[in-house]
């Protein structure tokens, strides 16, 4: 951040100095394009002064000349006092410069004497003309042609004409006057000649050429000079974009990532709270809001402290401080309080972020609704409490039922016992050794109910205590409760059992097993077979101790089968079933014996005849031999 | 070659008329500046003894100079040169009639430190004007400014700039009146061209645009101390030479030459002739001239009649 504004700086800066020097040498070069058009222009007048003198017979008016002379003045002290000619640094130009301003004046000077002499001249060239064309005399025919020959003929004997003219005998006032002028013209001619001459040997023409092209040249050094900077700020400033460019272009790469970490934050299905290092909030994202109720703006600048619901100790608040100032990650679960009074469970994560220096700059606090999860559980729980005693209700039923049966052939015996002992009494038939039978029979019966009840009340031991029980055992004393039943529906029940030791609640184990030979009898009665079989039997494999049960009851569908475990699925009818028999078995074989249990249709040959049906395996951990 | 020459002469005698040219009509100064130096020029306040003002050698109401041989300065002091006009001074090339000032500005000083003109300094003469409130208010407006030696001499200078003397008969000729110049004036000018009067009285100001020595043909009789240019320059050739002086308004700036000593225009013009040129005229064409330069006499300049 601090570097592009360093860049952006920079690069102003270097604008700002592209404008100032572009202007700057702009202005000189104007400056130097004006002093070059004034030098320029002096020697063209100067030009015009040399034209001016290269004859003697032009007619003037010296009004034109003048404004020639005010014209290079003019010149010469606009040069003379411009800013840029005065702070040049080239000496050698100003003394130049300075010898070509006194020349001027110098010439200047000589061009009014020539005017003085012109303005002579032309008038004594005009009446040696006219007194020439009016006198009829060879001589003077031949004077004026030499007079005119003066400025033409620079060989031409001067003595020798000043000789004629002083040997000429005027005759008439008109000769006179021929001869006065013509001496005049000749006087005047060689003075004339004479400040010419003068005026060229000041070589003003050359020096001012000189001064001119040294001026060009300096003038072309300083303009180089002014290019080579412009060049050169020109190319920083090409790097100065570039750099630009460049950090820009970082920066939007950068940005793009932060933005998409941003959205990833605030869309993010995790709570994300961030505080500064005194715990006041200063982001919090959209899950937030979802989960608290509070909008950002509520909470930005409190604490998060005002989530809590009192539910949690001082202690958890005070490890979770500590922990987080230690510089270190924290994890739990809060019980919190939303805006609307309600309770949500979070489970949290707080990390502390620290700067280059090492120090906490804020904390960031990444949080998982778990509310919903929670109450699931809880419904779970009641749902499994609801079944088990569902469960118990079953299994009384079975046992009372089964005590029912049981009791009624003995019951039916003591009954008939009793009846013949009173009838035999009423007949005064009976006799000691005929009342002892039957009081035998009764006491008998009565000793077969109560083994009975015994035998049940074993099974229906609701202590919940784990034991070491031998398998074989286990299933005989299922076979006696539900073996009457199977007897009823001419079951045979095969039993085929290693000796086994399990550990564990020794009744759940049978109730699974009632459970499911409950399910093969239930299979029976919807077929119509001769022979019916359920085979029990074990074997260890891989560690592991199977028990097997399968009947021939020619399997289950196989869209049934999938869902046999599944709590309240039945195919039975509704008056017969709860449909959590497998369902109980499933949840004491993997969550009680932490084994497994699965069904599968199988086929089978018994006593050289092939059978279908269902079988059940459950698989158990194997228990250590002692 | 013999028959270019005149032919070379034809056409500058064609050219002649453009040898001269009018006034301008516009004034082209700072009127308040002017009119500032109306007033310094017309103050006595600028002698040392407060009795000479500018105006007392360059009367303004007649010919721009005071009609006498030599001016006379403070303490009644004589001086040596004729006062030239001060009409139309913007166009001469120098001044003095030895150009020893190169313009106005150089030439304002002159007089004013002159001992036996105004005898005083301009050190001296602001100093004076600082105890006049009107003065100071007027400066004040003018120059935005208290008053200082280059603004006195600026506000003199646009004065004298604003004397000229436009639209005399002969610049309304120039102008396109062919008719305003009788019989006898357009002679005269024919004999100004042919005898070569214009050789040096040429230009706005019919003169003042040259040195010219007096005593060409002849040599000058008299005895006179005041050698012209060559007081300036010091070389030999340039004795006797004097700045060429106007010709406008020559009727009214009697007497005449540097030294004053000719009185009356006749005779000026015959001295010129027979001085400058070697010929002795006749009457009637001295006349004749003597009528043309009388049309060169222009208006009272403008800012006369401006308070």
């Amino acid at each position: 951040m601090k570097r592009s504004i360093t860049v952006s700086l920079f690069f102003l800066l270097i604008i700002g100095m592209l404008i100032y020097n572009t202007n700057n040498a702009n202005k000189k070069i104007e400056d130097f394009f004006t002093l070059h058009k004034k030098v320029s222009n002096i020697i063209n007048l100067n030009k015009n002064f040399d034209i001016f003198m290269s004859s003697s017979k032009n007619y003037n008016n010296y009004d034109t000349i003048q404004n020639n002379i005010n014209a290079i003045r003019a010149n010469m002290d606009s040069i003379g006092s411009n800013p840029l000619f005065i702070t040049l640094k080239n000496p050698l130009l100003k003394e130049s410069f300075a010898s070509i301003q006194d020349q001027m004046n110098q010439k200047i000077e000589l061009i009014h004497k020539i005017i003085s002499r012109s303005a002579i001249l032309n008038n004594s060239y005009r009446y040696v003309q006219k007194l020439s064309q009016e006198i009829e005399r060879n001589d003077i025919i031949t004077l004026y042609s030499h007079l005119l020959e003066l400025d033409l003929n620079p060989e031409l004997d001067v003595e020798a004409l000043s000789v004629r003219i002083e040997t000429f005998n005027p005759n008439t006032p008109s000769e006179e006057l021929f001869l006065v002028h013509a001496r005049i013209v000749l006087e005047y001619h060689n003075a004339f000649q004479r400040i010419k001459e003068t005026s060229s040997n000041l070589l003003l023409n050359e020096k001012l050429n000189n001064f001119e092209s040294n001026f060009t040249q300096y003038s072309v050094q300083i303009m180089d000079e002014l290019k080579n900077i412009i060049w050169f700020l020109m190319i920083a400033l090409f790097c100065a974009l570039l750099t630009f460019l460049y950090y820009w272009y970082e920066m939007t790469i950068k940005q793009i990532e932060l933005n998409r970490f941003k959205k990833a934050v605030q869309s993010s299905d995790n709570i994300v709270v961030i505080t500064d290092k005194n715990h006041y909030i200063t982001y919090v994202n959209q899950e937030f809001e979802r989960v608290t109720g509070y909008k950002a703006l509520e909470v930005l600048g409190k604490k998060p402290s005002l989530l809590k619901s009192n539910m949690q100790t001082k202690e958890f608040y005070e490890e979770l401080k500590q922990t987080i100032h230690q510089g270190k990650k924290w994890q739990g679960e809060f019980i919190n309080r939303n805006k609307y009074g309600n309770l949500t469970y979070e489970r949290a994560s707080i990390t502390p972020i620290l700067n280059e220096k090492g120090e906490i700059e804020e904390f960031l606090a990444i949080k998982l609704d778990i509310t919903n999860e929670k109450e699931t559980l809880k419904l779970l729980k009641e749902k499994d409490h609801i079944l088990s005693q569902q469960a118990k209700m079953v299994a009384m039923r079975e046992m009372l039922e089964s005590i029912a049966h049981q009791w009624r052939q003995p019951l039916s015996t003591i009954s008939t016992a009793a009846s013949g002992i009173k009838l035999e009494k009423e007949f005064n038939n009976l006799d000691d050794e005929k009342f002892n039978e039957l009081m035998d029979v009764i006491v008998q019966n009565t000793l077969n109910l109560s083994a009975t009840l015994d035998n049940f009340k074993n099974y229906f031991n609701t202590k919940n205590e784990k034991t070491v029980f031998e398998l074989e055992k286990t299933v005989k004393k299922v076979l006696d409760l539900v073996g009457y039943r199977l007897n009823d529906e001419k079951i045979e029940v095969i039993v085929n059992l290693k000796d086994m030791r399990l550990e564990g609640l020794e009744n759940e184990l049978m109730q699974s097993l009632v459970n499911i030979i409950n399910n093969s009898q239930e299979a029976f009665r919807k077929s119509n077979l001769d022979k019916r079989y359920i085979f029990i039997e074990s074997f260890s494999k891989d560690n592991s101790m199977i028990i097997s049960i399968k009947d021939n009851a020619n399997g289950i569908p196989q869209e049934i089968l999938e869902h046999v475990f599944e709590p309240y699925f039945t195919t039975k009818h509704q008056s017969s079933g709860t449909g959590i028999g497998l369902y109980m078995a499933h949840e004491i074989i993997t969550k009680h014996f932490k084994g497994t249990i699965m069904m599968q249709n199988c086929e089978f040959m018994y006593e050289n005849n092939s059978y279908k049906g269902a079988q059940t395996i459950i698989t158990l951990p194997a228990k250590s031999k002692n | 070659m013999k028959k270019l020459i005149p032919l070379l002469f034809f056409a500058v005698h064609l050219m002649a008329l453009e040898l001269i040219s009018p006034i301008e009509d516009d004034l082209n100064v700072d009127l308040n500046k002017a009119l500032l130096g109306k007033k310094l020029f017309m103050d006595p306040q600028l002698s040392h003894d407060n009795t000479i003002s500018c105006a007392s050698c360059h009367h303004l109401d007649k010919g721009g100079d005071d009609n006498r041989q030599f001016s006379v300065g403070v303490n009644n002091k004589m001086g040596n040169i004729n006062s030239p006009t001060v009409f139309n001074s913007k166009y001469n090339f120098v001044q003095f009639w030895d150009g020893r000032a190169k313009d106005l500005e150089e030439q304002v000083l002159v007089p004013l430190h002159n001992p036996d003109e105004m005898n005083s300094n301009i050190q001296e003469v602001v100093e004076k004007l600082k105890k006049s409130q009107e003065y100071k208010n007027l400066f004040q407006k003018v120059y935005n400014d208290t008053i200082k030696e280059e603004y006195v001499i600026d506000a003199i200078v646009e004065f004298e700039k604003a004397l000229i003397t436009p639209n005399s008969k002969f610049d309304r000729y120039l102008k396109g009146e062919v008719n305003i110049l009788s019989h006898v004036e357009k002679e005269g000018f024919e004999l100004f061209k042919s005898y070569g009067c214009i050789s040096c009285h040429n230009g706005v100001n019919i003169g003042g645009n040259l040195f010219q020595r007096v005593g060409i043909v002849k040599q000058i009789k008299y005895e006179n101390k005041y050698l012209g240019r060559y007081n300036v320059t010091k070389d030999e050739e340039d004795k006797y030479f004097y700045k060429v002086p106007t010709l406008r308004n020559i009727e009214l700036t009697a007497p005449y030459l540097h030294s004053g000593e000719i009185k009356t225009l006749r005779e000026a013009v015959t001295f010129m002739m027979e001085y400058q040129i070697g010929v002795t005229p006749n009457a009637a064409e001295v006349n004749h001239i003597m009528a043309f330069l009388r049309t060169l006499t222009g208006n009272r300049p403008k800012i006369m009649e401006i308070d």
